[in-house]
């Protein structure tokens, strides 16, 4: 085993300034509804009581000795009444849907086209004081409670994490207007506004960006961490679904405003990229050196946006779904040293998983990934980078 | 997007006709410029003049293809394949009922296509779904979250040649596999072409539950099936 010499918290940091200098790189498979499934509990319990997700995240990491406990339970809270993310119908296990099912979205229409002009008066936090009873049948008051109820009860599992097994990375969860647009929309919806109407489209943007931002940050203080980490959430923006002209008006400047709003505050951008980003990788150089991290879900070229980013931003992922499903622990294993090797190459990697790790990952692969990036230093000397 | 073209190109077929070839290019463009008012236009008028409503159907199929090709090239993305794609549903439920009762629906094969069980995503469903339409096939799409035995039924009931999953999700491999399997049981696996696709899918996902392809992109799957029935 490499011979360890900084803290978890060092060593995040150190990864997301491109320190050389780093022990190893981080290890982090985004860890949620396996542990519950490896624990022996059904996806229904682990909605029904977040103690026991709590408690299942705590033995996973002890278990398999990862560096960050990715979230304490299945919440992804905010203030109560601030939106951070679209308000989508969930399906839940053991309600909507079989009982050890994984949560799904009904991603069905929120809000529609008029509503652009209310969003752009109001904002986003104004719009969904009155769009939530109107959609949901129920008070925005009712809805507060219980995100009250739920922001707590993550600060109060977040706390017995800490105590009990290591840090916990997620401190708040934010879309980009794009993405909460489109989920609200639907996406052939959004699209459609994007082409038939996209004046109204970057007036209601404008308009909800400060909410987003100000919702994330205040959200985030409240949980007085240590490190503050802002997951932005961008899929729906990427170069798989619209060409560069529509990304560099309706997602870039966002994506600009958030990392510098982040950053001036001290809060770390972690840009979460779902599907395949190659073609916006360029912009990304944009952003300030050393400040921060791009995950990939392994549908972006993780090799290719080293060549881009790499000494730019710190790079994580992105071990495949389907390799941590069906693959050998051996193949993860080769895997994972060919990441260290070409994209941990001088500093700035964390090694994770592609997004969420599955459900249903063979045990053995996941302890493969841990056990690869506690052990194998690289081939190549990073000070040549 | 405004084009020069010779003899008879942005046509489906030679066509002697100057003003009938200028009504179909226009058919062509509308489509690739993603106009859907254009495309109901145009239609109409070819349908007043007296156009059958299969060539007007297969013009349309042709404009599908190619922005199905220029998606293959990167030129195009998901954006444009979804709303030609919803153009192209929008002409379908113009010129079906007008087909039917020409007797001309004529098809390329049938495909049976569904998200397994476990998982409830449907954009690359739906999107695969149309273009395979546009291609010429005839497709049943049994929708989300379906069993893998009311999966099969739906197959031996149309007798389709061709199944069709796509999983954004692994809880759905599983259910693939026992597509797969049951196929296999009832004496059926030799005679199906089996396809998969999805955001999680990979060629080793296919080759685990032994399907015979595996791809990302929707206008390959339709060349790849196209290939399977023997037509060019």
């Amino acid at each position: 085993m490499i011979n360890e010499t900084m803290t978890v918290q060092e060593r995040f940091l150190a990864a997301v300034a491109l320190d050389e200098n780093i022990d190893r790189h981080p290890v982090i498979p985004l860890i949620e509804a396996f542990a519950v499934r490896h624990y022996g509990a059904t996806q229904g319990e682990g909605w029904r009581d977040h103690t026991l997700v709590r408690d299942a995240m705590i033995k996973c990491q002890q278990d398999f000795g990862y560096d960050w406990i990715w979230k304490p339970n299945y919440s992804w809270p905010h203030l109560p009444g601030r939106f951070t993310y679209a308000p989508v119908r969930l399906l839940v296990p053991g309600k909507h849907i079989p009982e050890d099912s994984l949560r799904q979205i009904d991603e069905i229409e929120q809000f529609y086209r008029d509503d652009y002009d209310e969003i752009a008066a109001a904002g986003w936090n104004g719009f969904w004081n009155e769009q939530y009873p109107r959609t949901r049948g129920r008070s925005i008051e009712s809805l507060k409670k219980r995100q009250q109820v739920f922001f707590d009860d993550f600060l109060a599992d977040t706390k017995v994490c800490e105590e009990k097994a290591g840090p916990v990375l997620l401190g708040v969860a934010v879309d980009s207007p794009l993405m909460s647009f489109s989920m609200c929309r639907t996406l052939l919806g959004f699209t459609k506004d994007l082409y038939q109407v996209p004046d109204k489209v970057e007036l209601a943007m404008n308009a909800a960006c400060g909410d987003f931002i100000s919702n994330a940050l205040d959200s985030i203080k409240a949980m007085n961490k240590d490190i503050e980490i802002a997951h932005i959430v961008l899929e729906r923006g990427s170069g798989l679904y619209y060409n560069l002209e529509l990304f560099e008006r309706f997602e870039w400047p966002f994506i600009q405003k958030y990392v510098d709003a982040f950053i001036s505050e001290g809060v770390v951008p972690w840009l979460h990229l779902d599907t395949d980003w190659s073609k916006n990788l360029p912009y990304f150089k944009q952003l300030p050196k050393g400040k921060c991290v791009l995950d990939l879900d392994g549908h972006t070229d993780i090799f290719n946006a080293k060549e881009i980013l790499g000494g730019h931003m710190c790079i994580s992922g992105d071990v495949p779904a389907a390799l941590s499903t069906l693959g050998t622990p051996e193949e993860v294993e080769a895997y994972c040293k060919k990441l260290i090797d070409e994209v941990g190459s001088g500093g700035g990697f964390m090694l994770t998983t592609g997004c969420e790790c599955p459900i249903d990952a063979k045990p053995e692969n996941v302890a493969a990934m841990v056990n690869t990036a506690k052990s194998y230093k690289g081939k190549f000397d990073r000070k040549l980078f | 997007m405004k084009r020069e073209y010779k003899n008879n190109e942005g046509v489906d077929q030679p066509m002697e006709n100057p003003d009938q070839r200028a009504s179909f290019r226009t058919l062509t463009e509308a489509f690739e410029n993603l106009d859907s008012d254009e495309v109901e236009k145009t239609i109409q008028k070819l349908l007043s003049q007296g156009e059958e409503p299969f060539a007007v159907l297969d013009n349309c199929r042709v404009a599908m293809t190619k922005v199905g090709q220029l998606f293959s090239e990167g030129i195009f993305h998901l954006a444009e394949l979804m709303l030609s794609a919803d153009i192209f549903q929008d002409v379908v439920g113009i010129l079906e009922p007008l087909l039917v009762a020409d007797g001309k629906a004529e098809v390329l094969g049938r495909v049976v296509i569904g998200t397994p069980k476990g998982d409830i995503h449907d954009i690359g469903k739906n999107i695969v779904a149309t273009v395979l339409r546009a291609n010429g096939f005839e497709v049943f799409d049994v929708g989300v979250d379906v069993e893998p035995d009311v999966f099969v039924e739906k197959v031996l009931e149309t007798d389709a040649q061709i199944v069709a999953m796509s999983a954004l999700i692994t809880p759905a491999f599983e259910p693939m596999k026992a597509i797969v399997d049951l196929l296999v049981e009832k004496g059926q696996r030799s005679e199906k072409f089996i396809i998969i696709g999805g955001g999680c899918t990979t060629n080793v996902v296919r080759e685990s539950i032994g399907a015979d392809a595996w791809t990302l992109d929707p206008q390959e799957s339709a060349d790849i099936l196209k290939k399977f029935m023997g037509v060019n």
